[in-house]
C-alpha cells in the first residue's frame, strides 16, 4: 500500500480508537463540539438568511450586492484558513517530532511526510470550507439562484476541494519559509511573520472596504453598476471572482483557470517541501541543539516573590506554538473589530443598531477571549506535564499551586483587557467606562473559570499538546461554561443598553450571579485539586 | 521490624487498584543515616510503594511515615524532610538547568544568598558546568537525572527518595551517584531507592529489601548478604 495512505489510515485508526476507552465521556465531548458547531453554523444561516431576503427584494442590485457578500465571505474564510494552514504547518513540525523521527529512519521515500500532513490538512481545510461556508451558499441558493440544486452542489463541492487544495499548499509554503527563517533568525522570524499578517490583512480589508462603497448608497440606479464595477473586488483578474462566478453562475468555464492554477501551485509546493523538509528539519534541529546558552533568569526566579507564578509564565513564553497560537488569535480578533470598525462606517446606525452593535462586540470580544483562554490558560496545569511528580512532592500546598495558574490567567487575558479598551474607544460607546468595567470583569471571571477547570482533573499525560488537553471532556465543559457565562453577561448588558436610563445598577444581579458561579468553580477546583492524590 | 526511632516508617501498607492488591500489608522501617536498596522484579510494586510513602498515592489501607510525620495528615510537614526523585526524572524543558536548581531552592524557603552558594557547590559533582545553563529539553537522559538529584541535594532533605536513580548514568557519574548518597548518609540523612541493578545495590546500600508481588519477602543487611544475586534469585522463583 502507498505509504501516504498507510499513515492517513493509521491517523484514522487513531481517531477510532480514541473513542475506544472512556467513550461516554468522549461521545460527550464529541456532542459538546456538534453544539458549538451548530450554534455557529446556525448563527451565520439566520445572519445570512435575514441578509439576503431583504437584498433579493432589490432586485439587480439586491443580487449584486449578495453577490460581494458571497465574495468577501469566501475571501476573509480563504484568508483565515490559509493562515490557519501556516500554524497548522509550523505546529505539525513541532509538535509531532517523534514521529517525524521515526519516518526518518524507516525506508521510506523523503517526499512521504510532507505528502502525509499535506492529505491531512486538505480534509481538514475542507471540512472548514464546506461547514463555514455552507450556511452562505445555501441561503444565497435559497434566494437569488433557481437552477438544478444538485449540479449546484456538485459544483460547489468540487470547487470546494480545489480552493483547500490551494489554501493548504499557500499555507504550507507559508509555513516552511516561516520556518526556513527561523533557523536563521529566530525570534525575528516570528515578529516578521506578524507584521506581515497584519500588513495582509490590512490590504484584504482595504480591497473589501475602498471608500467607493460608500458611494454605494446613495448611487442612482445608472450609478450603481457603474461604480460596482469599479470596486477592486469586481476586477475581472482577481481569481477569487472566478470562482464565486463559477459557483453562481454554474459555469464551468470560470473554473477552469483557478483550478489548473491551484493544481499548479499544489504540486509546486509538494515538490519545494519534499525537497527541502530534511534540510529544514535538521536545520531545526541544530537551533535546538546548538549548545548555545539561552538567557537564563535563576536570580530572577531566587528573587521573585512567587517563583511558581513565574516559572509558569515561562513556560508559556519559552514555547513557540504557545506564542504562535496566542499571537495569531490575537490576529484573528484585531481582523474582527476592524472589520466591524470598517463596516460601521459604510452605513448610518439607528439608536438600537448601535446598543445591538455594542452587545454583539461584547460578547464577540469575550468568545475569542475564550477561545485563547481555553488554548492558554485551561491546559496551565496540565503543563506541569511528566514533573507533575516533582511539584506535588514538594512541600508546597496544591492551593498555593492553584492561585499561581490563576494568577497567571489573570496576566494572559490582560491583552484581551487592552483589546476591550480599543474596541470601546472604537465604537465610541456613550458609557465607557461602565461597559470597560464590566468587560474586565467578565474577562477576569473567564480566565478564572478556565484555569480552575483547567485543574480539576488536569491530563499530565498530553502536557505537550495543549489542542488535546483543550478539547478534551472538561475542556469542552469549560466552554460551555464561558459561553453560559458570556450570553449572561451579554443579556445584562443588553438591557442596561436598550433601556437607554443609564441605569447601571440593574447589572447587579448578572454581576453577583457570574461571580457566584465563578467562586463555586474556583471553590469545586481547589477541593478537587487536593484529591490528585487518589487520581494518580 | 517497625522501629520508633526510625527516620522511615512502612506499617501495614495496602494499596488496592480496584480488587487487585498492588502492595499487601507491608511493614518496614529505616534507620536514620542508613541507604536502603529495594529490589525487586517489573511489576512488584516498587514504584507504587514510593508513591505512597511520597504522598502521590493515597494508600488503601496502612500509614507512611518520614521523620515521624504521616504523609497523609501532616502533608506539608511530611514533604519537607524529604526529596523524590521519580523514575521518570523530567524536569521542565522550557527551564535551563541552573533555573530548575534555582526553583527548587525558592520553594524550599531557602534564602537567596544560600541557593545561589549551593548551585555553585553543586554543580561542579557531575561536571555540569557546561551544560547547566542549557534547557533541560535538551538534555540527555543522564543529564536530567543529575539536575534533578542535584535539586534534591539542594534542597537539603533528611531523607532521599529515589525511584530508579542510575538508568541512563555513564559509569563514572554512577560512582559519583552511589558515592554521594554514602556521603549523605554519613551526614546523618537516610535513602531508600530502588533498583533492578544488584551490583549498584551491594555497593552502596547497607539494607536491602525484597519486593515481590506486593509483599516485602526478605529484609536484610547487605554487609552480611555478599550473595544478593542468589537471594534476589531464590525469593523471585520462590514466588
Amino acid at each position: 500500500m502507498n505509504p501516504q495512505l498507510t499513515l492517513f489510515l493509521a491517523d484514522v485508526k487513531e481517531i477510532k480508537s480514541w473513542f475506544k476507552n472512556e467513550a461516554v465521556g468522549k461521545l460527550f465531548v464529541v456532542l459538546g463540539f456538534a453544539v458549538v458547531f451548530i450554534i455557529v453554523l446556525l448563527t451565520i444561516y439566520v445572519f445570512t438568511e435575514i441578509y439576503f431576503r431583504t437584498l433579493s427584494t432589490y432586485q439587480q442590485f439586491g443580487i449584486l450586492a449578495a453577490r460581494y457578500l458571497f465574495h468577501t465571505g469566501f475571501l476573509i474564510l480563504f484568508f483565515l484558513i490559509t493562515t490557519l494552514s501556516s500554524f497548522s504547518f509550523i505546529t505539525f513540525i513541532f509538535s509531532s517530532r517523534k514521529k517525524i523521527e521515526n519516518l526518518l529512519v524507516l525506508p521510506l521515500s523523503i517526499e512521504t511526510i510532507p505528502l502525509w500532513y499535506f492529505l491531512r490538512s486538505v480534509i481538514v481545510s475542507f471540512l472548514l470550507f464546506a461547514l463555514f461556508l455552507f450556511p452562505l451558499v445555501i441561503s444565497f441558493y435559497r434566494h437569488f439562484l433557481h437552477g438544478e440544486v444538485l449540479s449546484f452542489l456538485l459544483l460547489y463541492l468540487v470547487m470546494l476541494a480545489v480552493v483547500s487544495l490551494l489554501s493548504t499548499a499557500i499555507g504550507s509554503f507559508i509555513g516552511y519559509l516561516m520556518l526556513r527563517c527561523y533557523t536563521r533568525y529566530k525570534k525575528l522570524s516570528a515578529v516578521g511573520g506578524a507584521a506581515i499578517l497584519t500588513g495582509m490583512s490590512y490590504f484584504l480589508f482595504r480591497m473589501i472596504f475602498p471608500s467607493e462603497l460608500k458611494l454605494l448608497y446613495n448611487a442612482s440606479s445608472d450609478k450603481f453598476e457603474m461604480i460596482y464595477n469599479s470596486l477592486p473586488l469586481s476586477n475581472a483578474l482577481i481569481p477569487s471572482l472566478w470562482v464565486v462566478r463559477g459557483i453562481i453562475e454554474e459555469n464551468i468555464f470560470f473554473l477552469l483557470p483557478f483550478l489548473s492554477g491551484a493544481v499548479l501551485i499544489s504540486v509546486l509546493v509538494i515538490h519545494v517541501l519534499s525537497r527541502g523538509f530534511r534540510d529544514m528539519y535538521q536545520q531545526l534541529g541544530n537551533v535546538s541543539g546548538s549548545g548555545s546558552s539561552p538567557r537564563t533568569f535563576d536570580s530572577f526566579i531566587v528573587k521573585t516573590k512567587n517563583p511558581l507564578l513565574y516559572k509558569d509564565w515561562l513556560s508559556i513564553v519559552r514555547v513557540p506554538q504557545e506564542i504562535g497560537y496566542g499571537g495569531f488569535l490575537l490576529i484573528l480578533v484585531s481582523l474582527f473589530f476592524l472589520f466591524i470598525s470598517f463596516s460601521q462606517r459604510f452605513s448610518p446606525v439607528t439608536f438600537n443598531q448601535r446598543s445591538e452593535i455594542v452587545v454583539f462586540s461584547f460578547i464577540a470580544l469575550l468568545f475569542f477571549a475564550t477561545a485563547y483562554t481555553l488554548r492558554i490558560v485551561f491546559p496551565l496545569m496540565a503543563r506541569e506535564g511528566r514533573a507533575a511528580w516533582y511539584i506535588f512532592t514538594l512541600p508546597i500546598s496544591s492551593k498555593h499551586t492553584l492561585q499561581s495558574k490563576i494568577l497567571l490567567g489573570i496576566l494572559l487575558i490582560m491583552p484581551y483587557v487592552l483589546f476591550s479598551l480599543a474596541l470601546w474607544m472604537m465604537l465610541k460607546v456613550s458609557y465607557p467606562l461602565e461597559i470597560t468595567g464590566y468587560s474586565l470583569f467578565l474577562l477576569l471571571c473567564i480566565s478564572i473559570v478556565n484555569a480552575s477547570m483547567g485543574a480539576i482533573y488536569p491530563n499530565f499525560h498530553e502536557s505537550e499538546n495543549a489542542e488535546k488537553i483543550s478539547t478534551s471532556g472538561m475542556g469542552i465543559l469549560c466552554l460551555l461554561i464561558s459561553f453560559f457565562l458570556i450570553t449572561l453577561g451579554g443579556y445584562f448588558l443588553n438591557m442596561v443598553l436598550q433601556n437607554n436610563s443609564g441605569n447601571w445598577l440593574s447589572i447587579i444581579p448578572g454581576i453577583v450571579m457570574i461571580s457566584g458561579i465563578t467562586a463555586g468553580i474556583y471553590f469545586l477546583s481547589l477541593k478537587l485539586t487536593r484529591k490528585y492524590l487518589t487520581i494518580w | 521490624m517497625v522501629s520508633q526511632n526510625s527516620s522511615v516508617t512502612i506499617t501495614n501498607l495496602t494499596k488496592k487498584f480496584g480488587t487487585t492488591a498492588v502492595i499487601q500489608n507491608v511493614s518496614f522501617s529505616i534507620p536514620h543515616s542508613t541507604v536502603y536498596a529495594l529490589i525487586g522484579p517489573n511489576g512488584a510494586g516498587k514504584t507504587t510503594l514510593l508513591k505512597m510513602l511520597v504522598g502521590l498515592l493515597y494508600p488503601t489501607s496502612g500509614t507512611a511515615e518520614i521523620e515521624n510525620h504521616n504523609i497523609v495528615t501532616e502533608t506539608i510537614r511530611t514533604k519537607e524532610q524529604f526529596a523524590y526523585i521519580s523514575d521518570d526524572p523530567s524536569g521542565y524543558d522550557y527551564l535551563s538547568g541552573r533555573e530548575f536548581l534555582a526553583l527548587t531552592g525558592k520553594l524550599r524557603n531557602i534564602t537567596p544568598t544560600e541557593i545561589e552558594k549551593r548551585i555553585k557547590e553543586l554543580v561542579p559533582l557531575f561536571s555540569m558546568e557546561k551544560h547547566i545553563d542549557a534547557r533541560m529539553g535538551e538534555y540527555s537522559r543522564g543529564n536530567r537525572e543529575k539536575v534533578v538529584f542535584l535539586a534534591a541535594l539542594l534542597g537539603n532533605p533528611r531523607v532521599l527518595i529515589i525511584d530508579e536513580p542510575i538508568v541512563g548514568l555513564d559509569p563514572e557519574s554512577i560512582t559519583i551517584f552511589g558515592e554521594s548518597l554514602r556521603k549523605f548518609a554519613e551526614t546523618g540523612g537516610t535513602v531508600l531507592f530502588t533498583t533492578h541493578i544488584l551490583s549498584f545495590a551491594k555497593q552502596y546500600a547497607d539494607m536491602i529489601g525484597v519486593l515481590v508481588n506486593g509483599k516485602i519477602v526478605y529484609e536484610g543487611e547487605t554487609a552480611k548478604n555478599n550473595d544478593i544475586e542468589r537471594i534476589y534469585k531464590d525469593f523471585v522463583k520462590e514466588s
